[in-house]
This record gives C-alpha cells, structure tokens and sequence, in this order.
C-alpha cells in the first residue's frame, strides 16, 4: 500500500495488483507477515512485486532473481517477456547467459582487456 | 495530502509493532516523575515533561534511522521529501500525545494549586518540539548510538543547569522549565511570553532543518552525462 500510494494507486487497487504480481511469480503472500522475516528468494520476489507496481514504462533490474529456484528463475524471465510485450523497456543486469536469445539487445560490460584474456 | 496519511499509518504501524519500546516510552517519563516525587511536587511536573520530551526524541531518532533504507526507494516510487517528513512527524506527533494525555492526567489528579492549562501547553510544545529534534539528529547522526548520546547529554543539561542562565535558551526544552515556572510558581505571564516564543521559534527551525536535510539526501541525482 505504501509503495502503491506513491504511485497512485488506491488501497485496493495496489492491494490486488500485488497480489496479482506475486501470483505471477508462484507466490501468495500470507497476511501479516514482515518482510524481514521472508526468505532471501521470497524477499526478492517481494521486490519485483513493488517494483512493478502502478505499471513504470522502465524498470531497472540488477540481478533480481538471486534465491530463485528454477522455476521462479522461468517465471520470472516470463513476466519480463510479458512486460516487453506490453510497450515496457526492461534493463536486466545479469551474469547468467542463457536467456539472451530471448533479449532484444544485449549490452556486454566486460573490460576489452578481459575479453582479450 | 493523501502521501501524508499514507507514510503516517506506515510509521505509526511501524512504532506500534515495538510493544517493548512502547512500554519503555510510556514508562519512561513516569519514572522521571516519580524521582521528584516524594521531595518536590513542582519539580516532579517539570521532569515529567522533560522524561516526555527525552522518550519521543528518542522514539524519533531510531524511527529516523530505520526509514533511512526505506526512504530513498519510496522518493523513487512518487513520493516527495516532504511527504516522507511530514508523514512521519504526523504519526511521531500522535504517539506524543498519546504519551502526553495519561501523564498529563495523572498531574490533575496528584497535583493541585497549579496552572493545568500551562502544563497542557508545555506538554504540546514539548510534542511538537520533541519529533523533528530526534529525526534531525537521525539526520545528522547517521549512527544510533552517537545520537542517544547526543540526546543524553542534552537532556542532562537540561536538567542541571540553571534555567536563569542564558546559554540553557539554546537548549531544545528550556520553554518546559520557563513556562513550568509559571504553571507551577504562578509567577507573571514573562515566563509564559518567553517559553512560548523558545518553544515555537525551536519548533518551527527544527522542522524546518529536518525538511531541509530531507530534501538534500533526497534530491534527485542526476547519473547520465551526455556531452
């Protein structure tokens, strides 16, 4: 809700939203529960949840499935698609190479130095 | 407005699931109020206030120090600096009077021949006054530790030095011992014209300072440079 306000989102209206996200990701949030109290993979899923409240036409991603299992690894690389597919532009900061087939443009940030070694 | 309400609720659910500190809060400014009680009813009144004031700065600082993490995401989520201050002091200033309103009967009851309304208006300053003191030196002190003691100190201060002294008027409570001076000693309306400008004039300049620091840390940076 509080992330949902900042974005103009009604209670109600983030409160559903959010739980749509999660549900995206394999994950139904209990009632009542603190964040410091979920699992680093839950915490994380917890972050795309926020940050893809009130649909941003960007999202800055780095890194954000660390504690995924492999099937929210797969979930999560679905909603990406889903997003782009929306009019979004994704940024996703990874080290993982095995989805860049299924990028648009991808962006390698290694040191020409290195990439001779 | 609504931004407001929103971050008060979130601080003031925030606050309110620390029952331990809450309890310590709340007792806090009893315990000040008791160790005067016995020798110096008066006294006791002006130690109460000022055991207020100490636990609400405190509830300030450390309400301060863990939004810092929060803070910058919630700027970049549509809020404003000012809606992240101002929400906060709003749910800072209702737990203040919720602290206030038992001690404040508790004097009606125990404590007779003074000023109730003049004790009614320290205790408000001292609320008003209390939340942007913690908060600015959560500011100020990134550290918890250095600003409890800053906080210690200044309250120690406020407790032994001479209120006549001119150097206390740079202290963030000397109104509580000027106006309690009128409630309790029933002296001329001097004290209360003075303590109530102290008090007003600190109000208004802590949170102006708390705003201000907001807004630096919050600013908006700008990373891309295109040449």
């Amino acid at each position: 809700m509080l992330v949902g306000a900042g974005r103009g989102l009604s209670r109600r209206t983030a409160r559903r939203d959010g739980r749509a996200k999660a549900a995206a990701l394999d994950w139904s949030p209990p009632a009542g529960t603190q964040a410091r109290h979920l699992s680093g993979g839950t915490r994380q899923k917890l972050n795309l949840v926020l940050a893809g409240l009130g649909e941003p036409d960007v999202l800055l991603l780095d890194e954000p499935y660390q504690g995924f299992d492999r099937g929210t690894y797969l979930d999560f690389w679905h909603e990406v698609w889903r997003w782009r597919d929306a009019g979004k532009a994704i940024v996703v900061v990874t080290h993982l190479l095995n989805q860049l087939d299924r990028v648009d443009i991808v962006l390698d940030l290694t040191a020409s130095r290195e990439r001779v070694a | 407005m609504t931004k407001i309400l929103v971050v008060a609720e979130s601080a003031l659910r925030e606050l309110l699931r620390r029952r331990s500190v809450l309890v310590i809060l709340l007792l806090l400014p009893l315990a000040f109020y008791l160790s005067r009680r016995g020798d110096h009813l008066g006294q006791s009144i002006r130690f109460v206030c000022l055991g207020l004031g100490w636990a609400l700065s405190t509830a300030a600082l450390f309400a301060g120090s863990a939004a810092r993490g929060i803070e910058p995401r919630l700027r970049l989520s549509g809020y404003r600096s000012a809606h992240l201050v101002f929400g906060r002091l709003l749910a800072l200033w209702t737990v203040g009077v919720l602290l206030s309103v038992p001690y404040f009967v508790l004097i009606v009851v125990d404590q007779h021949d003074v000023r109730y309304g003049a004790i009614a208006l320290i205790m408000a300053l001292t609320v008003v006054v209390a939340a942007p003191f913690g908060l600015l030196l959560s500011a100020v002190l990134p550290r918890e530790l250095e600003g409890t003691l800053v906080l210690l100190t200044v309250v120690g201060l406020q407790m032994v030095m001479d209120p006549a002294d001119g150097v206390t008027r740079a202290l963030p409570f000397w109104f509580s011992r000027e106006i309690g001076t009128y409630a309790i000693d029933h002296t001329d309306g001097g004290y209360l014209t003075r303590g109530l400008t102290q008090g007003i004039a600190f109000a208004a300049v802590l949170t102006l300072l708390v705003a201000v620091a907001a807004a630096v840390r919050l600013r908006q940076r700008r990373h891309l440079r295109f040449a």
